[in-house]
Parts: C-alpha cells; structure tokens; sequence
C-alpha cells in the first residue's frame, strides 16, 4: 500500500515536472467544447515575441461561410488568443457568404467567433464583394456606418478602404487620411488584392493604378487583402509590404500560379488566419493552418523611404 | 558678296516658313475660341438633366426615412433587416409607378454609353477589362426598378479608372454592373433605381 502511494506521489511530482518545463510560448492546446464548437487539433506553437507593449492582432479573409474549415480555424484563433493575447481582428472582406438574413449571421460570424467575442476581441470589417452594404451598420464589424474608416492601435494606424467601389470621395479621403497621418506604421486593408498569385481572380491592375501612387507618396508600410481564397506573402514593393489572407474560410485547392517572381511565400492547401505583432520598427507575422501548423513566419523591418532586402524565410508550400 | 546674299535669302524663307506657321496656329487657335464642340455642351446638359433625377429620387428616399431609425452601431441583425426592409417598402410606395428608363432617360442612357467607350477606349481600357474579366462572374440575371437587389448574389466591384469617368452620385447611391446591366442602387434600402442594359462589351468567361 505504502508503495503504491509513493509511487502515485513521485508520478504526480514528475508530471508536475514535466509540465513546467514547458516554456510558456510552446503550451499544448487543452480544451473543453463549449457549444459544440471545434476542438482546435494542434499544439499552439507561437513565433512572435511577445513584447511588452506591443500591438497584436489577428488577420482573417473570406471567412463567412458558417461551414465548418470557418468554424475550425475560429477554435485555432482562440487557442492562439489564449497564448498570444492579441485583442482585435483585421477582416480582409466577404465577412458573409450567401444570404445575410439575421440568423447567417448567427451562423456565418456570431457562433464561430463567440470565444473570442466573449474574451473581449473586436473585430474591424471591411467590405468584399459578397457582403451586404448594411453590415457598416453591425456593432460587432465596428465599421460605425461607414463603408472605409481609421482606426489606431499604439503606433499603427490602420486604413481600412471599400475596394468594391474606389471612387473619387474615397481616393481623396485616403489622401487626406494618409498626409495628416502620423502614426509610426500604416496598414491599409482591404478587400481586392494589388498583387496576387491566384488563378481565379488575380491581382486588381486597375485598382493598383489608382492606389500605390498615393500609397508610396504617403510612406504606408503595409497592406492586407482577401479575395483569392489563399495564403500569400509578397516581396516588398516600393517600400511596401503586402499579404493576401484570403482562406479563413473558403479555399481554392492549389489555385497559386506557379513560376511566380513576385511571391515570397505561398499555402493553398489549408485555410489560414496570420497573427502579428508590431514593436518598434519591426512586425512580427506568423500564419497559422486550419490544423494549427505554422505555414509561414517572419520578422520585417518598417521601410519609412527606400527598400530593404526582407528578413522573413522563404517558404513555398 | 554670293554667300551673304544666299544666307540672307536662307533667313528670308526660313521667317516667312515661321510666319506662316504662326498665322495657321492663330487661325486654328481662333477656330477653337469661336466654336467650342457642341458635343460637350449636349453632354453637360443631359448631365445636368441625370444630375436633376438624380436629386429628385434623393427627395424620395429621403421622404421614405420619414419615421424611421437607422440602426446605427446595433448588435441587432434583425433591426438592420428591419430597416432595410421598410425603407425598401416606403421607396416602393411612393415610387409605385416607376420603370426603366425614368432616371436613365434615353439621352442619358446614350451619355452613359459614351462615357463607358470613352474609358474603355482609353489606356485604361485593358485593366477596365481585365477587371470585369476578372471578378465574381454574375451571369443570366436580369434586374428590375423597384426590386431588390438578390440576396446573396455578390456585387461586381467597378474598376476605379471607369468609375471615375462617370457622374458623381450622392452616398446614398451607387453604380454596379450585374453582368452588361448598368444598375443604379440604393444602398440602405438595397433597392434597383433604374438599369441600363447590355452597356457593356460581352465577357470572356
């Protein structure tokens, strides 16, 4: 009997053991299912830093479906919260799918979310093609009835544009937005990608004619799309940074045009949302598969004129 | 003695050359000043005339918010489709006789066709047209005045450069292609003003 306890004691020691050497970004996901939600697969494996102070936030594209792949990358985004604490969401557009009656949006946005609703994240909309003009008015796409907005976070300015409909109102309002502004970083997102490998749609040329003169006078640092449903990591142009994160919830299988000179990372096998951290000059992203893998990762440097080579790895899948 | 006479007859031609070349850009120059194109002063009428409609059907949407709230920041889904719903209903009712062609009059239908050739003629054409080649296709559908636009059927993004060539309308408005159909739509209540069909060129795909 004496034995049995002593060995339960050193068992319960060693466990203990080995749980706390765990260092605290590499933390094996453990969950309850509340509602029927997906349980997320794989281990949180987390690539950014984590400074104090930093901004973090979660990117997500083409997500409305109300399908489970949305649903089982919404459980990895909360496993991801758990560890990173990033505290708003960035949607690159078609928030919802299909029909918009009040309950696709129980279905396509409220349920998926609802962890990360609860922990207190907010989400920032933009509007894709398959979206309903009245979702500037849901409290929860924090657009306040506006088809583009700005917002701040620390020293990031974010400008979120209506690429669906880029007239002249909102080509003067974003330069005037980007002239006054001065924030350390500046992010626009939108729907329609400038640049873009995928097959089905490809980049917007006409779109980009318009907007990278005004995006390269002003010195913006970055920009975010959706549309073409896959992950894709560009090299810099003209100073600036671009990513399409258009698989968080649809998926085009293999649509990522192969040969591509302009691409510095691609995933079109999974769905995807990208974490990222900005600190000081630097933005830290890390782009996570429906099944919790890092698909891709990196560290690069806020280009205020001239380029510089990218720091991030190469990665093709 | 020769060769200043011949340099001087050189100097002689070459002014009446540049003389002449002066008294025809004077005429041209003239030309232009007493005839300015009577083309863009019948454009800038039947603009100004789209422009009129345009406002008039603003004074209706604005008769049809009478009474209503708009939900602005709600966490309600069913109080934006409420909304929604009813504006579309009163604009029904105080435009219950409208049809093709009340805002998009014919002279303004052939303006619009105009300003289309004009930028898809343009350098701008190719991406204008790569553009529609490469959006959400929306084929087979035809739109009416007074309908809703479809739930669920996505909205074809206008290329900038061609929106750009079209007249300004106020935000409650905007242009959308639905295939070749040109259709004016009013935003908030999600609602067909008018259509133009077939404006443009047919697709590819």
């Amino acid at each position: 009997m004496n034995r049995r306890i002593l060995a339960l004691v050193i068992f319960v020691i060693a466990a203990c053991g080995i749980v706390s050497l765990h260092p605290p970004a590499e933390i094996a996901a453990i969950f309850a299912s509340p509602q029927a939600m997906p349980v997320a697969q794989g281990v949180v494996e987390v690539k950014l830093p984590l400074e104090q102070k930093s901004v973090r936030f979660a990117v997500i594209g083409d997500n409305g479906t109300g399908d489970t792949p949305q649903y089982e990358v919404a459980a990895e985004m909360e496993a991801y919260r758990k560890v990173v604490g990033y505290d708003f969401v960035t949607m690159m557009g078609d928030n919802i799918y299909g029909s918009h009656k009040p309950k696709d949006i129980e279905r396509k946005f409220e349920t998926p979310y609802k962890p990360l609703l609860d922990a207190g994240v907010k989400f920032y909309a933009c509007l894709g093609n398959h979206d309903d003009s009245n979702e500037t008015l849901y409290k929860l796409f924090n657009m306040d009835g506006q088809h583009y907005y700005s917002f701040k976070k620390g020293d990031v300015q974010f400008f979120v544009l209506d690429s669906n409909y880029m007239d002249s109102k909102q080509l003067d309002w974003i330069q005037n937005q980007l002239s006054g502004s001065t924030a350390k970083w500046k992010i626009a997102y939108f729907h329609h990608p400038l640049y873009s490998d995928g097959r089905f749609h490809g980049p917007d040329l006409d779109l980009r004619k318009q907007l990278m003169p005004i995006f390269e006078k002003y010195g913006l640092n970055v920009v975010l799309s959706g549309h073409d449903h896959v992950y894709e990591r560009f090299k810099p142009e003209d100073g600036i940074y671009f990513f399409l994160v258009g698989n968080s919830g649809e998926l085009r299988y293999h649509n990522l045009r192969p040969g591509s000179n302009i691409m510095a990372a691609g995933f079109d096998t999974d769905r995807t949302f990208m974490l990222v951290e900005i600190s000081g000059d630097k933005l830290y992203f890390q782009t996570v598969s429906r099944t919790g893998q890092t698909v891709d990762s990196g560290t690069l440097q806020r280009q205020p004129k001239a380029q510089a080579p990218i720091q991030a790895e190469q990665q093709v899948h | 003695m020769t060769g200043m006479f011949t340099k001087s007859l050189v100097m002689f031609r070459n002014g009446i050359a540049i003389a002449a070349m002066l008294l025809l850009s004077a005429v041209a120059l003239a030309a232009q000043g007493e005839k300015p194109g009577p083309a863009v002063n019948q454009n800038a009428a039947v603009a100004a005339e789209f422009d009129q409609h345009v406002a008039n059907y603003m004074k209706v949407h604005q008769k049809a918010l009478t009474g209503l709230t708009v939900p602005k920041n709600t966490e309600s889904p069913d109080k934006i489709a409420e909304f929604q719903r009813q504006l579309a209903a009163n604009i029904r009712s105080l435009r219950s006789d409208a049809k093709q062609g009340d805002i998009f009059t014919q002279e303004i239908t052939a303006l619009f066709r105009d300003l289309v050739a004009m930028a898809m003629r343009s350098s701008d054409g190719p991406r204008i047209r790569a553009s529609f080649e490469h959006a959400e296709p929306i084929h087979g559908i035809r739109l009416d005045v007074n309908q809703a636009y479809p739930d669920g059927l996505p909205l074809q993004s206008m290329p900038p450069s061609l929106l750009l060539n079209l007249p300004r309308l106020p935000k409650e408005l905007e242009y959308r292609f639905v295939g070749r159909e040109l259709i004016l739509r009013d935003i908030p209540a999600n609602l067909i003003v008018d259509v133009i069909p077939d404006l443009t060129e047919p697709q590819k795909k």
